[in-house]
């Protein structure tokens, strides 16, 4: 038997026939919804096992809904509507120049402006976009770090009003740079100026983000092609020399805030540790402090059945190296994104991406602008090398 | 800068197509785990106890007694 319940633009439906009364028999689970202007779709049918992760936590959720009556169910939507509605506020920051518009426009399929040879952002301006499902984000467009001292130190008052207001905080670092000071001190200066309960929030909320991770070079990138389009993939080489300057970045920047953080993951098994650290919800657990990688090890070692848990958790406070350019790594950034979004911006966040689909696919055509060395050889007076010659 | 063998391309490829593959199978649950979170959330804010005065009303004119409570 298959029960079918469709509600424009509310991520849940309300299945009939389903109540409290038998929630063992919700035996399969499908919640394929889509948020926006496309109509909700939650499809129950019995006499299956469950196909959704996390096991009998969503027919909780249906008995949940389901008990209902019409005016709570008409309010219910209305406060879904009115949250999920709100632009989802995205504050980056770092040096002028390391590619933070670009790697939003990647993500999030907005248009800001990018390509400007000057910093011309002096104070922070909301920049309302619209993604690639037409929902909006805003983004608290930074003015960059490093202008001048006399700037920075005028610039992070306003640092600190704009990232408390904002979802999610990346900080973004070149990947191609080796210098912490200027990143160091100007999240120093930040937090100095804050109250403890600002600066365990602000900590807590940040992601810190290599970009242009395309430029660690020169051990090669593989394009793994596949037709028309394609992926990027470090070789080894390439793959070590990245984590070794992601983990550097790490030591400097995450690890000194150690006792301001907080990590949290979901949970779709049971969990239970007696550790005043964890702290355990109905479908997540976060864990206060910093979760190092010896951390993780040991608790792994302790309560190896949580191993995956701990590893997520770790996951929590790594710098995370992406490319834009490359479509990089841009699956664990939304993910450590999603970690770190509270309750209310979820439903923002999942109209802007639509779902949890990122693609790593750069197409043959863009791939192929990439190659920027054209030889010509002086003794031949002729070109010997142009990628754009080449017949792939 | 010596060049990749077959081996080793087939290697890098594999390792980032299964870390894409572990992240994205942790993306869906953790988007899930939120919304279910957060839905449940707004239930409770929603409804507030009048969940609890329906029951006690549905069981005092029907006699019908839910077998579970909700854990929320």
């Amino acid at each position: 038997m298959r029960y079918d319940a469709t509600v424009a633009n509310f991520p849940y439906g309300f299945v009939r026939g389903i109540g409290p009364r038998h929630p063992a028999s919700c035996g399969y689970l499908r919640n394929s919804w889509r948020t926006g202007t496309t109509a909700a779709v939650l499809t129950v049918n019995l006499n299956e096992r469950p196909e959704t992760t996390g096991g009998d936590r969503v027919p909780d959720t249906v008995a949940a809904l389901a008990d209902l009556s019409a005016d709570q169910q008409r309010r219910l939507q209305a406060r879904v509507l009115a949250e999920s509605s709100k632009p989802l506020t995205i504050a980056i920051m770092g040096q002028t120049g390391v590619g933070k518009s670009s790697l939003l426009n990647t993500m999030f399929g907005s248009r800001l402006r990018v390509g400007d040879v000057r910093p011309t952002t002096k104070v922070p301006e909301p920049v309302t976009v619209p993604g690639s499902t037409g929902h909006h984000l805003t983004v608290w467009d930074m003015p960059g770090l490093g202008e001048s001292a006399r700037s920075d130190h005028a610039y992070l008052a306003m640092y600190r009003d704009k990232l408390s207001e904002s979802d999610v905080v990346l900080w973004a670092i070149h990947a191609d740079s080796r210098s912490t000071l200027s990143d160091a001190s100007a999240l120093d200066a930040m937090l100095a100026g804050s109250s403890a309960a600002q600066r365990r929030a602000l900590v807590s909320k940040m992601t810190f983000i290599l970009t242009k991770a395309d430029l660690i070079t020169p051990p090669p990138w593989i394009y793994l092609r596949d037709g028309q389009s394609g992926s990027f993939a470090p070789s080894a080489s390439a793959g070590e020399r990245i984590t070794e300057k992601a983990r550097y970045y790490q030591e400097m920047l995450i690890q000194p805030y150690g006792g301001l953080q907080a990590a949290d993951t979901y949970l779709s098994d049971e969990f239970s540790i007696d550790d005043p650290r964890f702290q355990v919800g109905d479908y997540h657990v976060r864990y206060t402090g910093f979760m190092s990688e010896s951390q993780c090890a040991y608790f792994s070692s302790a309560y190896p059945q949580y191993r995956a848990v701990f590893e997520r958790l770790c996951d929590n406070h790594r710098v995370i190296p992406v490319s834009a350019l490359f479509r990089y790594n841009l699956v664990q950034l939304t993910i450590a994104i999603v970690n770190k979004l509270g309750e209310s911006a979820i439903g923002r966040f999942q109209r802007l991406t639509n779902g949890s689909e990122v693609t790593t696919a750069v197409p043959v055509s863009a791939m192929r602008q990439l190659g920027n060395i054209v030889i010509w050889d002086k003794q031949k007076a002729a070109k010997t090398f142009d990628l754009d010659d080449i017949d792939l | 800068m010596a060049s990749l063998s077959d081996e080793e391309i087939l290697d890098a490829v594999a390792r980032q197509m299964q870390t894409d593959q572990d992240y994205r199978r942790q993306l869906e649950v953790a988007v899930q785990s939120k919304n279910d979170s957060w839905i449940k959330r707004l239930i409770r804010s929603v409804v507030g106890d009048l969940v609890e005065i329906g029951r006690a009303v549905m069981a005092a004119v029907t006699g019908w007694f839910m077998p579970r409570q909700p854990s929320w």
